[in-house]
């Protein structure tokens, strides 16, 4: 893997990434906002029950017509003068990262139990809206010059006031939509029973109720399961995708393949339930109720959106002029070196959750399959910088205790199943499941996730060309936005997962080995694990 | 029409977004999506470098 000098003073793409980087902050944001906050109530007060009421109803309307606005301002933004080499702005950043910090600090009376009056709460309320709003803006202005924004405007006219009331339209649309939803259902079930029938006997189903199965376990097909909301994210994600990469793609012929996504998702969405319904009748009811649940719809979806990248790559007569289909074979790329330890990872996790109840009893499989993964891909990595400094078991141990402290203060540790399971097991299963435990903390997960974070997001966020981007000199903002992302994936541990990623990023930086970033984190799981197992917060893990 | 088309779409899938209730017991779980959004986010990473190396 060789390396050259690279100074990261500019950022080189166009408005289309440039855009794209926005949305996937959005989505990391919104994501996090989410798991955080989307179980709690709101607290009640006049301003409060105003926004709990509409609240929901005008971000949909705000994103819809925002949607809408890019849509109808396409065909214009083609002719601007191109972005060139516009860098992150640090002040905006900078600003926003504040803007986001006092709405989530306004958060936590809104959305917990407070003993501030009514006032203090709806004053709260107010700089709570303002914060989220002014985020909004400040967070295009980074990667988009407000210069560049006030050409767009400019250009566009019109246009902007013509999305309001159409994009209020698809709101209105979208819940017309909703009549949608049993007659979905309806024919869900019909192909469920069709699939059950061929490899099941004895199914019983009552189609008045939506509700099929056999003598020893049954479901309702509910209007949320019926294949509606996996087809509507389809329809999203192709769109998106095809106007993303809208100069590769032959139109109209492209087009076939949406429709394509779309019914195999539906499909998948049948298939999905009927195997949940057969992991039940075969003795695992809370297997097919838990894990298999709430990670099946995703598997689906994953394999669905890939799938279609995969083929619209593949088949030449999609392809416009000029742009050939991709040979085979796969993976053949420096990319996949990085990525494809952490990507397996993250699918054998998926595919071992939707395997098990309460307890994730085929989590040796992780480090199995990461430990494959990253057999395949040894000769690259012999070329990488392995040696390790003084400073990394240091990095390694103020994680640790940063992680504590912070779990500690949050009290973000749950109850765990682990141990009730352990105890359970017999002696051998329990060494075996432990070994594998520690081992994916201690070895897998520490290469794949570095090799991922540091040695890829953070020098692909400075330029397409990764590996010619020297870590000595890469600048705080790819570090922060990669800690960011490597914070968003550690849950409703974000802030200690962040501030982990900032210092492994701070240890590879340092001398540029990546072999300082693994020792680092090495250490940390390594710790965390002897502080699970010798003091019982099993919650951690 | 190509540009309609693509309005049209992008219009029905906006309508998409705009009506989605919030679901129960969804068929997609937003409990676990930060890992599936990034596993999938990851695989489009890896289909494109692979178009470009």
């Amino acid at each position: 893997m060789p390396s050259r000098s690279y100074s990261a003073k500019t950022l080189r793409c166009g408005l289309g990434a440039r855009v794209l980087s926005i949305s996937m902050v959005w989505a990391l944001e919104l994501i996090a906002i989410t798991v955080w906050l989307d179980t709690r109530e709101l607290t009640q007060g006049r301003f409060l029950a105003l926004l709990g009421d509409w609240g929901p109803g005008i971000l949909r309307a705000l994103v819809t017509t925002a949607a809408v606005c890019l849509a109808l301002a396409y065909t214009r933004f083609e002719k601007l003068p191109p972005l060139g080499d516009a860098p992150i702005s640090r002040s905006f950043l900078t600003a926003h990262v504040v803007a986001m910090s006092v709405f989530g600090y306004l958060s936590y009376p809104l959305f917990h139990h407070s003993h501030a009056t009514i006032l203090q709460l709806n004053l709260a309320a107010a700089g709570w809206l303002i914060a989220g709003l002014v985020a909004i803006p400040l967070s295009v202005f980074i990667l988009i010059p407000p210069r560049f924004c006030r050409e767009v405007a400019r250009d566009s006219g019109s246009i902007f006031l013509l999305a309001i009331p159409t994009g209020l339209a698809a709101l209105y649309l979208g819940q017309l939509g909703q009549v949608l939803w049993r007659p979905s259902a309806g024919l869900t079930f019909r192909i469920v029973h069709v699939l059950l029938d061929t490899v099941a006997q004895g199914v019983v189903a009552d189609p008045a109720k939506l509700v099929i199965g056999t003598a020893a376990f049954r479901i309702a097909i509910s209007s949320t399961c019926s294949g509606l909301e996996g087809a509507g994210l389809m329809l999203v994600f192709t769109v998106a995708w095809i106007c993303y990469c809208r100069g590769e793609y032959r139109r109209p012929h492209i087009f076939v393949l949406i429709p394509a996504s779309i019914s195999l998702m539906w499909l998948l969405n049948a298939v999905r339930i009927a195997a949940l319904i057969m992991i039940g009748n075969a003795g695992a009811p809370a297997v097919a109720l838990g894990g298999f649940h709430s990670q099946a719809g995703w598997i689906a979806f994953n394999a669905s959106a890939l799938g279609f990248v995969f083929a619209a790559s593949r088949i030449q007569w999609l392809k416009a002029a000029g742009h050939e289909a991709v040979p085979a074979p796969a993976f053949d790329n420096l990319a996949a070196a990085y990525l494809m330890p952490f990507l397996v990872i993250l699918a054998s996790a998926m595919v071992c959750r939707s395997l098990s109840g309460d307890f994730e009893w085929l989590y040796p499989l992780r480090f199995l399959t990461a430990g494959a993964a990253l057999w395949c891909f040894r000769d690259q990595y012999r070329l990488l910088d392995w040696r390790i400094s003084w400073f990394a078991p240091l990095i390694g141990l103020t994680v640790f205790l940063l992680w504590i402290g912070l779990d500690f203060l949050a009290s973000s540790s749950a109850g765990s199943s682990i141990p009730t399971a352990l105890y359970a097991m017999p002696p051998w299963a329990r060494t075996f499941w432990l070994s594998g435990r520690i081992g994916a903390a201690v070895i897998t997960v520490p290469i794949a996730e570095e090799l991922a974070f540091r040695g890829f997001l953070l020098r692909r966020l400075v330029q397409t060309q990764f590996d010619a981007v020297d870590p000595h000199i890469v600048t705080w903002v790819p570090v922060l936005i990669s800690s960011l992302i490597f914070g968003v994936l550690h849950g409703n541990r974000f802030g200690a997962g962040a501030a982990a990623g900032f210092l492994y990023a701070a240890a590879y930086a340092r001398r540029g080995r990546i072999g300082d970033a693994v020792l680092a984190h090495a250490v940390t799981n390594a710790l965390l694990a002897g502080w699970v197992i010798f003091s019982g917060a099993w919650g951690m893990w | 029409m190509t540009k309609l088309s693509v309005l049209i779409l992008l219009l029905t899938a906006s309508a998409a977004f705009a009506g989605a209730p919030p679901p129960a017991v969804p068929e997609i779980d937003p409990g676990v999506g930060v890992s599936a959004v990034a596993l999938l986010s990851g695989g489009l990473m890896l289909l494109r470098s692979r178009r470009k190396s």
